[in-house]
């Protein structure tokens, strides 16, 4: 084992706890930095990451497919994520949105005044658009923006083209 | 010879812009700021404020205001009587603290009338009268003191009777926002918003209304449905006047297979009737989301003009279209800054000396106001120039234009709110003077 493999898989478990970790049932706020930690520490994982808001009834349309797609491919290295761009102040109602419609989707909140701060992290170049997931590859890097809301079966057929 | 160098710099320097100033308290966070000229050159800005800078955002609900908020957002008010070189201590729009709903690309509203009343509409938190249930309506103030004060607040929307919580989404039963506002010379004031009330589980879209006053705001008429059911319902409207009156409203809307197509349509009997809305062009954009992109407008005679962010470009930009009959068919789009990752959030200004556009984009760093202007009507471009701003994200521009032909041009820098004059020289011909103010 070479030296930089060791000090690589320390820096990740460092950033896995320092991250915000989702709580079983929790609506976790999260500001770009912390974003980023959380996404480095799923290396190795094939990562699904949607960003939605409680105001995109598209985005609420999917959400139902994107946790049927996690609990179809877990075993297999998929891992939801999900982040709202409801306004931060609005995490109360949000996370009581949550509760109360999806209870197994489990989500971080931007914790940023803008919305691109957080997604920048991912995608530089985001035009601000909801739905808007990402296919990130077991590497950490975006394999597929996919903007607009998309069906299970085409969610499979992408998501299956990452995990080959 | 130095008249000739004098000349010939003046051809290569197509546009510049003054130091930049921030308009907002810097210990509060600041967002969406907008701007209006008045006819004496006064110059007043409006920005959402969330609150103090590195304080947590307030959570949950709250009943200050005698309902349940959304969000705890104020609306602040800075005028400048010296061309914007300097501005007024910021003062709250909003009666209620927290009353205000706006955000980033849900944004307040302000124009000037012929003898200064300052007018604005916005987008706040209330509870229908009819269902008791959360809401966003639009609000309608004006100030007849120059902005030291402003009236109590008129809801223009009627509230609905129908509750659809299960639709809207958000928290909010209906929404009547996303809103924009004409004022004209004579003093119109036109009010426009996007309406949820005719919204269906098969099609969750929005109606287009109005209201509009001929006393410079002191009454309105009551409101009218313009278009119903097929709006993009997160795509704030925007409106432009003619010289000769006519009201211009942009706006997007959706086909039963989720084609956004950005729109102006037109009036030309003071509100009273409205055209059909005419597609500015570009590529196809099919989406079943939440675009958040405008299409703003701007008319200068029969020339109308619009910039609009369009997802299906690659990579996704803000696209410029021109007409040259009034609205009545548009000019090949064309891109506005092709060489940037992304652009978006676009502004555009008719003024004497020329049209401005303004807009946001990515081109290898952060966000950063960019823009480009044309002495031509639209027919050519200057190069895309940056807005000298700090270090750091700087986005949402929005401008108006100011009596000498510049422009006045506001954004939000970080958490703070920045505004700049910009102007672009007569002409390159021989001018003798450069028209710089």
């Amino acid at each position: 084992m070479s030296l930089r493999s060791p000090l690589a898989a320390l820096a990740l478990a460092l950033a896995a706890c320092a991250s915000p970790a989702l709580a079983d049932d929790g609506l976790q706020m999260a500001t770009a930095q912390e974003f980023a930690q959380v996404l480095a520490a799923e290396r190795g994982r094939v990562v699904v990451l949607n960003l939605w808001a409680t105001w995109c009834t598209p985005c609420l349309k999917e959400i139902p497919d994107l946790v049927e797609l996690e609990r179809e491919l877990a075993a297999r290295g998929v891992k939801l994520l999900a982040v709202g761009m409801d306004d931060p102040e609005e995490r109360d109602r949000v996370e009581a949105f949550r509760k109360e419609h999806f209870p197994e989707f489990r989500s971080y909140l931007r914790n940023e005044l803008e919305m691109d701060t957080l997604v920048s992290v991912v995608d530089p170049a985001w035009n601000e658009l909801l739905p808007t997931t990402y296919l990130i590859d077991r590497d950490g890097k975006v394999a597929k923006r996919i903007q607009g809301k998309r069906s299970l079966e085409a969610f499979r057929t992408e998501v299956a083209a990452l995990l080959d | 010879m130095r008249s000739v160098l004098f000349v010939l710099a003046l051809c290569l320097v197509h546009t510049a812009h003054a130091e930049g100033l921030t308009v907002s308290d810097p210990a509060r966070r600041g967002q969406a700021p907008e701007v209006a000229v008045g006819p004496d050159g006064s110059v007043h800005v409006i920005w959402l404020d969330k609150g103090p800078v590195g304080t947590a955002d307030r959570h949950g609900h709250d009943k200050s205001g005698g309902h349940s908020h959304q969000s705890f957002t104020d609306l602040m008010y800075a005028r400048s009587d010296d061309g914007g070189r300097t501005f007024t201590e910021a003062r709250r729009v909003n009666a209620t603290d927290g009353d205000v709903w706006g955000f980033a690309v849900g944004k307040p509203r302000i124009g000037i009338g012929p003898t200064g009343i300052v007018h604005v509409f916005y987008p706040a938190n209330a509870t229908s009268t009819r269902t008791g249930k959360a809401v966003a309506s639009s609000v309608y103030v004006r100030s007849t003191d120059g902005g030291r004060t402003f009236s109590a607040p008129v809801q223009m929307n009627a509230d609905a009777e129908t509750d659809l919580s299960e639709l809207v989404h958000g928290g909010l039963s209906q929404a009547h926002v996303f809103g924009t506002m004409a004022v004209a010379p004579g003093g119109d004031v036109y009010t426009f918003w996007l309406d949820t009330r005719d919204m269906t589980a098969e099609r969750t879209l929005s109606s287009i209304f109005v209201r509009a006053s001929h006393d410079d705001g002191a009454t309105f008429a009551p409101e009218r449905r313009l278009f119903t059911g097929d709006a993009c319902p997160c795509c704030q409207l925007t409106a432009a006047l003619g010289a000769d009156g006519a009201v211009y409203l942009g706006s997007r809307t959706v086909s039963p297979d989720n084609l956004r197509m950005p729109t102006v349509t037109v009036s030309r009997d003071r509100g009273e009737h409205f055209g059909p809305r005419v597609s500015t062009g570009g590529a196809p954009w099919t989406l079943e989301g939440c675009p958040l992109k405008p299409v703003a407008v701007a008319v200068s005679g029969e020339h109308v003009y619009t910039l609009v962010h369009n997802g299906a470009e690659q990579p996704p930009g803000v696209l410029f279209a021109r007409s040259v009959d009034g609205g009545r068919s548009f000019e090949p789009a064309i891109r506005i800054h092709p060489e940037a990752a992304v652009s978006d959030s676009p502004a555009l200004v008719s003024a004497w000396r020329g049209l401005y556009a303004f807009w946001h984009a990515k081109a290898g760093g952060e966000r950063r106001i960019y823009m480009r202007t044309s002495t031509d009507q639209g027919a050519s471009w200057s190069a895309v120039t940056e807005i000298e701003a700090p270090a750091g994200a700087a986005s949402y521009p929005a401008a108006a234009a100011m009596p000498d032909g510049s422009a006045f041009v506001v954004w939000q820098q970080g958490e703070q709110i920045m505004a700049a004059k910009v102007w672009t020289p007569v002409t390159c011909r021989l001018c003798g003077s450069n028209g710089a103010s």
